[in-house]
């Protein structure tokens, strides 16, 4: 899948004599099994969006991503949850991109730190902390594989990589992740032993 | 690989953090309307039309004359492209969907990096690196600081030797970097592979 599933891809869009498109066989037939596939791909991508995202920007973003899928419904492939992340990252990052020209504060927060709204906040903070010392690509790489629950094959779609790049870098990141954790972990153990000694 | 229980320790972990998992489903009316909105939209619904059977016969003289430009355009950007390679250039910057940048003149030292610095450069950007070939190496924009927007960012490279971004930043095909620019030079300094000490001064200049 070398085309970019990219939110601004669909402006290039024909545009030709749409009267009678929209009432023949052809049209319904496609608006069923569109909806048949979007049913399932909802929850996941409403997930994926709350993980990343204030509340209301999700919202935004989903709505875009469906139509972006709708609008590439003839490229959705068998399996087409990886190809809709990587469409939802795309809308989300041209809205944080948006977000930055009215107030430049936006965009990077929406991805470097956790959900601000999201529906239950991180409560491991030694991870969170850990995942904060990563370079921006490795967390999202995690977080595609334990939140999104995805393969590396998987993972190559949304982020537009070789798969063997994916395997890789996964790899490495989950080594990065626990050399992080490593790392807090004896900060905090070492801020304990010097409370217990000065009490 | 022995690192299976580990895997799963890391999984178990991260899974247990997910921000998502008490999400409450859609309601079922906002799942319908967001069908709808997204069904209804006019400008795609000229696409069922056209199928593999039928294939481009339907098509409108004014298509083929945008392919037809398209196709020139192309063209056009491939030979601007060789001639701007033939060049080397160090002073081009802008394609309408790549930035060209040229590494860091010189093996002058780099001056310390600070927000205040990073704000004065003319392009900003973190991109994945995707490709090192034939003097260029070429990275897939992840965010834009500053700068105009384009779809790639590509920087002269070495065509012995090691691929390197600037003085001692060396380049691996998948990896994250954060790339600052001024006249289409890659600031020394301010551009290296994604760090948390990047992260930071990116994140005070642009924040």
């Amino acid at each position: 899948m070398k085309e970019r599933a990219a939110c601004r891809t669909c402006a290039t869009v024909e545009s030709v004599d749409r009267a009678d498109a929209r009432a023949d066989g052809d049209d319904l037939e496609a608006r069923t099994r569109f909806e048949e596939v979007v049913r399932a791909l909802l929850e996941p991508l409403r997930r994926y969006l709350a993980r990343r995202t204030d509340s209301a920007t999700a919202d935004d973003v989903l709505a875009e991503t469906l139509l972006v899928c709708w609008r590439r419904r003839d490229d959705l492939p068998a399996e087409p949850l990886p190809f809709a992340y990587g469409v939802a990252r795309n809308c989300l990052a041209n809205a944080d991109r948006g977000a930055r020209r009215q107030h430049r504060l936006a965009g990077r927060i929406a991805t470097l730190d956790p959900p601000r709204e999201a529906p239950e906040p991180v409560r491991d903070e030694r991870l969170g902390e850990a995942m904060a010392g990563l370079p921006v690509g490795d967390a999202e790489l995690l977080r595609l594989w334990a939140w999104e629950q995805l393969l590396p094959g998987e993972i190559a779609t949304v982020l537009q990589i070789t798969p063997n790049a994916a395997s890789i870098r996964l790899h490495r990141a989950k080594e990065k992740l626990r050399g992080e954790l490593r790392k807090v972990d004896d900060a905090a153990g070492h801020e304990e032993s010097q409370e217990g000694r000065s009490r | 690989m022995t690192d299976v229980a580990p895997d799963q320790e890391l999984l178990a972990r991260l899974r247990a953090a997910d921000p998502a998992s008490s999400l409450p489903p859609a309601e079922p009316g906002r799942v319908t309307e967001l069908l709808e909105a997204a069904m209804s939209d006019t400008e795609s619904a000229v696409r069922p039309h056209e199928s593999r059977a039928t294939g481009t016969h339907d098509r409108s003289p004014l298509t083929w004359l945008v392919a037809a430009a398209a196709v020139v355009l192309i063209a056009a950007g491939g030979i601007f492209a060789v001639v701007q390679h033939a060049r080397q250039d160090p002073g081009s910057t802008a394609r309408a969907t790549v930035t060209r940048l040229s590494p860091t003149a010189g093996a002058g030292r780099c001056l310390a990096p600070s927000a205040d610095r990073l704000r004065q450069q003319q392009v900003a950007v973190l991109g994945t690196l995707v490709s090192v070939a034939d003097g260029t190496a070429t990275f897939t924009v992840d965010r834009w600081y500053a700068g105009p927007a384009t779809d790639r960012v590509a920087v002269a490279t070495s065509r012995s030797g090691p691929a390197t971004l600037t003085e001692g930043v060396r380049l691996q095909v998948g990896d994250d970097y954060f790339i600052a620019a001024s006249d289409g030079v890659v600031a020394c300094g301010l551009s290296g592979a994604d760090s948390r000490e990047l992260q930071t001064i990116y994140g005070s200049a642009f924040g």
